[in-house]
């Protein structure tokens, strides 16, 4: 019988200790189980589709070429969320876009309104976009994927301590974008409500990248 | 006002559920009856919800496929792998069996694929928590390391900007140097001893990508140069590059402390002005 039948009623840890002798089916049910999440956040790093499934390759090889080193004293998803965070923040840092300029960004008009529209505006993907690579991995592990603060801590190797300072810069960060950036007919005074300004369907901004000089 | 600058902090860890059961009684209280932190927390909650709607993406059914053919073709060049691992005895009989059969000359195409891929130092990261300087000399044989002397090493690698002093500053000696080759390139490293305690250095072509595998590297200072590092346990893999040489110092001497008089000594000629980005 096709040992691959058995593979989805696996516990985690028979996943693990079957991938770790190579076991096909095992690597292909653990793929089954965390791949959705895995490319979920990677799209939303990258922007790309076509990159996000590169880089959930690269995830999955590494994952499967370094599990005998894994030991479970983590969950399986952290673990894989930190392979696959790593990747594309290296990915982000290598590819080195052009320096994100949202003054640019914003006036730039709208392909869906066939540049008629001219009020000016980042959407929230072109906002997570312009933060800090890992500010924004940071609240897509909190929101997207609903991480806790202590597994965030884990997954992007951040003091527990500093997790909760960080969101706390990452969502001013953003609020302070989709604020700056609203269309003027819908602005409200910003001390309320502020994050109903944004809206979406601006083109795709690619997002800053810290330089990183080695 | 000065409740709520104060509340300001933790009514975002608040609205994510997070914090002791006090904590959050305490802030629950404050929230009752503060209309503006009460916005806060709604304005907190809205955005998260945001960020978490635009969650929606389909799998692309040929990625397994892909992974999947990427793993048949990795095996055997992971076997390759862990057999220049293995040292004396189960080396000389795998080199006679690759003498035996025709297996060599398969392997030997291999080889030269693995060559041509990054500087793979997650090999070496694995093994810094059991042995770092095992893990070192694992890392060099990888690469297919010879012993030499200094001035060979120097020679070996003669377009890259390095220097294998006798002596480290901090009273670090000379140990061992060696010529590397990575893909088609020369390269070189050097162990440095102190008291049995170990430093390892290895300086490759700056145009070959370096691979963490499973570790993130995180942007540092060292000195007066800009870097970056890779931490396990209490040994930090240190890179700094200039136009040709990436120099990287594997020890557990702090950046701040002995280690940019130890990056000077090896990179003699570097300015700080010419740090570069890694590929």
């Amino acid at each position: 019988m096709d040992s691959r039948d058995h593979a989805p009623t696996l516990t985690e840890h028979e996943l693990v200790v079957r991938c770790k002798r190579g076991d096909r089916a095992a690597q292909h049910a653990l793929y089954e189980r965390t791949s959705e999440r895995i490319f979920r956040l990677l799209v939303r790093m990258t922007h790309s589709q076509e990159h996000a499934e590169d880089l959930a390759q690269e995830t999955y090889l590494k994952a499967f070429a370094a599990i005998a080193t894994f030991d479970e004293r983590s969950a399986l998803n952290t673990w894989l969320y930190r392979i696959a965070v790593n990747e594309a923040l290296q990915w982000l840092r290598r590819k080195k876009p052009a320096l994100f300029d949202p003054d640019l960004a914003a006036a730039r008009p709208d392909p869906r309104n066939n540049g008629h529209d001219p009020a000016a505006h980042l959407d929230l993907e072109d906002a997570m976009a312009a933060l800090d690579p890992m500010d924004q991995a940071m609240l897509l592990l909190r929101y997207q994927e609903g991480l806790d603060y202590r597994t965030i801590a884990e997954v992007t190797e951040i003091a527990m301590g500093t997790v909760a300072s960080r969101l706390n810069r990452a969502r001013e960060r953003l609020r302070e974008l989709l604020r700056d950036f609203a269309p003027p007919r819908e602005e409200t005074p910003p001390d309320v409500h502020p994050i109903s300004h944004g809206r979406e369907g601006a083109a795709r901004i690619a997002p800053p990248v810290e330089e990183r000089a080695s | 006002m000065k409740t709520c600058e104060k509340m300001h902090e933790v009514l975002g860890p608040y609205a994510d559920g997070e914090g002791s059961a006090d904590t959050r009684a305490a802030i629950e209280a404050h929230v009752r009856t503060c209309a503006e932190c009460r916005c806060e927390v709604e304005s907190l909650r809205q955005l998260g919800d945001r960020i978490a709607t635009n969650a929606q993406v389909c799998v692309p059914p040929a990625l397994w496929s892909r992974i999947e053919t990427q793993l048949a073709t990795a095996a055997p060049r992971r076997r390759l792998v862990r057999f220049l691992r293995v040292r004396s005895i189960l080396a000389a009989a795998a080199c006679l069996v690759l003498a035996v059969g025709g297996y060599f000359a398969i392997l030997q195409g291999l080889a030269t694929r693995a060559e041509a891929a990054p500087v793979n130092f997650s090999a070496l990261l694995d093994g810094l928590s059991v042995d770092a300087e095992k893990a070192f000399r694992e890392f060099v044989e990888l690469y297919r390391g010879r012993r030499v002397s200094s001035a060979a090493a120097r020679q070996h690698a003669s377009q890259l900007n390095f220097a294998v002093p006798e002596q480290l500053p901090g009273g670090f000696a000379l140990n061992e140097a060696f010529a590397l080759q990575i893909g088609d390139t020369p390269a070189a490293a050097a162990i440095y001893r102190r008291n049995g305690e170990f430093v390892g250095a290895i300086f490759h072509r700056a145009i070959h990508p370096e691979d963490y595998g499973t570790y993130r590297d995180y942007p540092c200072v060292v000195g007066e140069h800009r870097g970056h590092r890779v931490q396990v346990g209490e040994w930090r893999l240190v890179h700094v590059t200039d136009a040709t040489t990436c120099h990287c110092v594997l020890s557990r001497l702090d950046e701040t402390k002995e280690l940019p008089a130890i990056l000077h000594a090896v990179a003699p000629d570097f300015k700080p002005a010419q740090s570069h980005s890694h590929p």
